[in-house]
């Protein structure tokens, strides 16, 4: 369900008016709304006792650990790859970054989440050859309760112009769904008068994305460096060189258990 | 731990490139199968279709030669208005030459 909320509340105004199964009331307070998440399932004093927190850095199945009560599902889409530029005599042109990978995050409650659930951890998008775009993140996700989307791998230059930045990973599904920061574009032109640049990559909600820089030579993108970032572009001066790739996802797992 | 990429059976569509250290401890999606990627980066968006992947549209991209800017259009014409200055001037400097040897034999044979 998507959330509406009204216009110029006033306080202690709720939304929704009318309970909706799921989906906790809000309430005005004057300057932001605000919800107890225990309105979905009341929590009794005391009742938990233990919070773990695991982070996924490959696929696998996770198993509610026992007297699960809740679990906080965050995902971070993998960061997409720069393109790799291949520039004609005569010319300096940047690749295009990529793009970060998308954030979301969802509150379960133990039925929700059942017996088990599949964890995936989105692979990094690897940069592009010379003349070749970089490629696309992939999706990390707790099942289909939170899906984080990669980002998108940056574009390569054509023989006289530099490459486009990639879009940010798309939102995916969860309570909280933000979109991916897009790669810049690389810059660039006549080499008699501008040194190529290649963009940099987007930066995940962990930052760790890769710099662009100018060159007049023909040099590899960097690397992304933290969760999700995108490759930063390379630089073409007559010639051809590597896109830097994306960062991988990551899933992190905080469950609340009565033991 | 390899890169595997996730393949709709239907369409043959890649949806997915993550990462996996053993694919039994992994719970493929109903209608879907993976592949371990070897040598060839294979992006989402892409298909990959009785072995042969096909990879997604490119990026668009200008093909145009660019065109030179107005200023360096101006220092051509620049460059080459003076280039005509320098063919007059070396003119002028022949005719020069030529009426001040005339003038040495007028005044030698007076």
């Amino acid at each position: 369900m998507a959330i509406d909320f009204p216009a110029s509340p006033s306080v202690g105004q709720k939304y929704p008016v009318s309970p909706i199964a799921g989906v906790p009331t809000y309430t005005w307070d004057g300057e932001k709304w605000t919800t107890n998440v225990n309105a979905i399932v009341p929590i009794l004093p005391g009742t938990i006792k233990v919070i773990k927190r695991s982070i996924w850095l490959v696929s696998g199945t996770y198993i509610p650990s026992a007297g699960l009560v809740y679990a906080d599902f965050e995902c971070v889409g993998a960061g997409g790859g720069a393109g790799g530029p291949n520039v004609a005599g005569g010319f300096s042109c940047g690749s295009g970054g990529g793009g970060s990978g998308a954030y979301s995050r969802k509150l379960c409650t133990a039925a929700q989440i059942g017996a088990s659930q599949p964890v995936t951890v989105g692979a990094q998008g690897s940069g592009g050859g010379g003349g070749g775009d970089g490629i696309t993140g992939g999706a990390s996700s707790v099942g289909s309760l939170c899906i984080a989307y990669g980002g998108g791998g940056g574009g390569t230059t054509s023989p006289y112009y530099p490459g486009n930045g990639a879009n940010g990973g798309q939102a995916g599904v969860g309570d909280i769904c933000s979109t991916g920061m897009p790669g810049h574009p690389g810059a660039g032109g006549n080499a008699s008068y501008i040194l190529g640049t290649g963009g940099n990559g987007g930066s995940s909600i962990f930052g760790g994305s890769a710099p662009g820089f100018f060159s007049g030579g023909s040099v590899n993108g960097y690397n992304a460096t933290g969760w999700g970032g995108g490759g930063g572009g390379g630089v073409g001066t007559a010639g051809a060189a590597g896109g830097g790739w994306g960062a991988q996802g990551v899933v992190y797992i905080t469950e609340y258990c009565t033991q | 731990m390899s890169t595997y990429i996730v393949i709709d059976d239907t369409t043959g569509s890649i949806v997915n490139r993550i990462l996996l250290n053993d694919p039994d401890q992994w719970e493929i999606p109903a209608g879907h199968s993976i592949v371990e990627e070897t040598a060839t980066p294979m992006s989402p968006g892409g298909t990959y279709i009785d072995g042969v992947y096909t990879p997604p549209p490119p990026m668009p991209v200008s093909t145009e030669i660019p065109q030179p800017s107005p200023e360096k259009i101006m220092l051509e014409d620049h460059e080459l208005r003076l280039s005509d200055v320098e063919t007059v001037l070396r003119d002028v400097k022949t005719r020069l030459t030529a009426l001040e040897e005339k003038l040495a034999e007028g005044i030698s044979s007076t």
